[in-house]
């Protein structure tokens, strides 16, 4: 029962105190630059969200081969994105063979929902943090629902935006993210002071 | 072809209620806070209120002159925003915060989204925020009342925190209680005066400057949140007290929930701008690790303030289609019956 | 030949447009993770701009000549094989940043490695695949200038402003604005680089428009 507890505390942690995306900016090039409409968006955060929660187990379990040796945090992230590929290898192998017609459209987007800083993000911290297999999958699964709610924000966002009259200059990408900048303030309230890293 | 022409009726109204009746009503009850902190701090408050307020109509009119817009000089929401910022700091704030909290408030935040009426967020709030992040120090360290500030340069007086901070550390505050009426301790220049804002409240009220929707939810919520699960070890009426004089939620829900730029248009949905926003304060409250969190979960019930108005819309033309259908069935059931 | 050096030359104007007009982060909102996150020094803006030249021009060139490989390869072998490439890259990288500035990697955190899967490589590596190397390679560099810029002049201004100071050194600014180095600062500071950018180049389409207005009008009447 405590293990479950401390599960889902650290998921809403990942979700609401940490979010990948105010307070890391981790994906936020994904949120902005893909389409809004017909749900593509959506879609892409639940790939992301299986993505991140799949990379971040493994990556607690490659981690002990790695080991401990003076240079072993420089070769580290190098393993992280062959290990992303490595995965994209898989899921490509995979829905090319079982769903082509579906690959052949989402192509794209696949390859943006494995190759992001979200995905690699995840995998660096739950190292970091020294998660176990089971925390790992929460908060993987916390980044990528952390970047759901923040595809709901900005979706509030860019709706009010759409009426407002906004200077010329800052209308879309730089609007959008002093948005986000400001959002990202007013969680501070909750996390307090810190420097991202 | 057939043009429909509504004609107006007869007699016209006058309608008092333009933006700058508003906004003056506004600055009018800003003035006795004013007042009060010139009788607790000496000149140094009313000097902060000007350098800010100075600082938001500057910044006011250069970011207007960018845009390539004429000045309109019957816009005094710079005004409000500017006078609204100091009160929430310490008396002993140093001129460049309030200076840059103002600045921030109306570049940042007014300008970039268009302007007067169409901010997405609300510009002190915001400007706060940004003052509590980069100088928790000097907003919430507070000169006791009637200690002589210096009006100009930084305070040679001692600075220490308010009842706010024990709150926040999950303490009990050991001022007396007619000293927390009164506004007699430690805390920012224009919150403590709970009967002074109480009456502001009533003054705008009656004005109709604000409409009650949305600070009726907000301050129902809190007060009974306060009473029935109150976070230090006192009783519920003790601690909607403390609460009550130190906190900021107070005058946030009179000066700056009904910011008419980021308040919903429709009644209903202020209902449920006002809870949402007591909910987001009471969370923050809980979790929050800065002691003023009013002003950042305002900033979080901006982001639905225009959400509120789309589905409230929706919902009530739902629930008009629904009375509308079993009306009419009704009403046949009736003839056929008759039949 | 002259038509031939034509082409050479609009295809120069071309790669050299990502450095301004259309900046890979400012106006095509590309990696913005480390530009918005990492770059609260000038340091660190140097350490970003230097992996990103070391991952993204060897990953374009490598598209390129991927490019020239049969069509039977499917395209997600081709980008397997690019993000190899980058992933290697950050080793020779971190060799180099460690010149720089010896805590470099740690004061970056995981913003370092994460430029490895940066979008830029990833939206234009495809379309690299039809172009030459050499112009797959000149992409790359406009591509790391255009980036520089950006990361340079806001982790200048943030540096500056948060802490007083210009690689590390103190400079004559008094008051400082400690939360200019956040995150929401960071999104801010980007986000009005990037409106400050768009109104120079509106001013400079405006200013073209009007010189080429003039020379028609001039024109015609000698």
């Amino acid at each position: 029962m405590n293990t479950l507890i401390g599960i889902f505390s650290l998921l809403l942690t990942t979700l609401v105190l940490q979010n990948a995306v105010f307070s890391r900016a981790l994906d936020i090039t994904s949120l902005l630059i893909l389409p809004a409409g017909r749900k593509s968006l959506w879609r892409f955060g639940l790939m992301l969200t299986g993505v991140t929660t799949i990379a971040s187990v493994l990556a607690t379990l490659v981690n002990p081969a790695i080991g401990q040796w003076e240079h072993a945090r420089y070769l580290r992230p190098v393993v992280y994105v062959l290990l992303l590929a490595v995965l994209y290898g898989f899921a490509c192998l995979l829905l090319n063979w079982k769903k082509r017609d579906w690959f052949h459209d989402h192509s794209a987007m696949l390859a943006m929902a494995f190759f992001n800083c979200a995905a690699y993000g995840a995998m660096a911290l739950t190292v970091y943090s020294g998660f176990n297999w089971l925390e790992a999958a929460a908060f993987g699964l916390g980044i990528g629902l952390s970047f759901l709610l923040a595809v709901f924000l900005l979706e509030q966002g860019r709706r009010c935006m759409s009426i407002c009259n906004i200077p010329k200059a800052f209308r879309g990408l730089p609007a959008e993210l002093v948005y986000v900048g400001l959002i990202s303030l007013s969680l501070y309230g909750l996390v307090g002071h810190q420097l991202a890293a | 072809m057939t043009v429909l022409q509504y004609k107006p009726i007869a007699p016209y109204v006058r309608n008092r209620d333009t933006a700058f009746a508003v906004m003056m009503d506004v600055v009018i009850a800003l003035l006795p806070l004013y007042f009060m902190a010139f009788y607790f701090f000496g000149l140094r408050a009313l000097l902060l209120g000007l350098a800010s307020t100075a600082a938001a109509v500057v910044s006011d009119f250069v970011c207007i002159l960018l845009e390539g817009k004429r000045p309109y000089l019957r816009d005094i929401s710079s005004v409000v925003t500017g006078m609204i910022l100091p009160l929430l700091m310490s008396a002993a704030t140093p001129y460049y915060v309030v200076v840059s909290a103002s600045v921030f408030a109306i570049v940042f935040v007014k300008h970039v989204f268009g302007g007067v009426g169409q901010s997405a967020f609300n510009p002190a709030a915001a400007g706060f925020a940004f003052a509590a992040a980069c100088w928790p120090t000097q907003v919430f360290s507070y000169p006791v009342p009637f200690a002589e500030l210096e009006p100009f340069g930084s305070v040679s007086a001692t600075l220490s925190n308010g009842p706010a901070w024990n709150l926040f550390q999950g303490g009990v505050p050991t001022n007396d209680i007619w000293d927390l009426l009164l506004g007699r301790f430690l805390g920012p220049m224009g919150l403590t005066n709970i009967l002074v804002l109480a009456a502001c409240l009533f003054y705008l009220l009656f004005r109709g400057a604000i409409s009650w929707q949305a600070p009726a939810a907000f301050f129902g919520i809190m007060v009974l949140s306060m009473l029935l699960f109150p976070r230090i070890p006192e009783s519920g009426p003790m601690s909607l007290v403390y609460e009550a004089t130190t906190g900021m939620w107070v005058f946030g829900g009179i000066f700056m929930l009904n910011e008419p730029g980021t308040l919903p248009k429709r009644s209903s949905s202020r209902l449920a701008y006002g809870a949402l926003a007591a909910v987001f304060t009471i969370l923050f409250q809980q979790f929050g690790r800065v002691e003023q969190t009013f002003a950042f979960a305002l900033l979080l019930t901006n982001v639905f303030s225009f959400t509120l108005d789309r589905y409230s819309e929706r919902l009530l033309r739902r629930l008009r289609r629904v009375y509308l259908a079993t009306r009419t069935k009704l009403s046949e059931k009736k003839t056929a019956q008759r039949a | 030949m002259q038509r031939e050096r034509n082409l050479v030359k609009r295809k120069l104007r071309k790669e050299l447009d990502l450095v301004f007009v259309k900046n890979p982060v400012l106006v095509a909102g590309l990696a913005l993770a480390p530009a918005v996150v990492g770059s609260f020094t000038v340091k660190n803006g140097v350490g970003l701009s230097l992996v990103f030249g070391m991952v993204t021009i060897p990953v374009l060139v490598l598209a390129s000549f991927l490019g020239m490989l049969p069509e039977k390869v499917p395209q997600y072998v081709r980008t397997i094989a690019c993000a190899v490439l980058a992933a290697l890259m950050l080793i020779p990288a971190r060799l180099l940043a460690g010149g720089i500035a010896p805590n470099l990697f740690d004061s970056l955190g995981l913003y370092f490695s994460a430029v490895a899967v940066n979008t830029v490589w990833l939206v234009r590596a495809p379309l690299c695949q039809e172009k030459k190397p050499q112009w797959a390679f000149c992409e790359g560099i406009c591509h790391t200038i255009g980036f520089s810029i950006c990361v340079l002049s806001v982790s200048a201004l943030r540096e500056f402003l948060a802490y007083g100071t210009f690689w590390g050194n103190p400079t004559a600014l008094s008051v400082r604005f400690p939360a200019v180095a956040y995150a929401f600062a960071g999104f801010i500071t980007v986000g009005v680089a990037a409106a400050v950018l768009r109104w120079c180049i509106d001013r400079g389409h405006d200013v073209a428009a009007l010189a080429r207005r003039q020379k028609k009008k001039w024109g015609t009447q000698r």
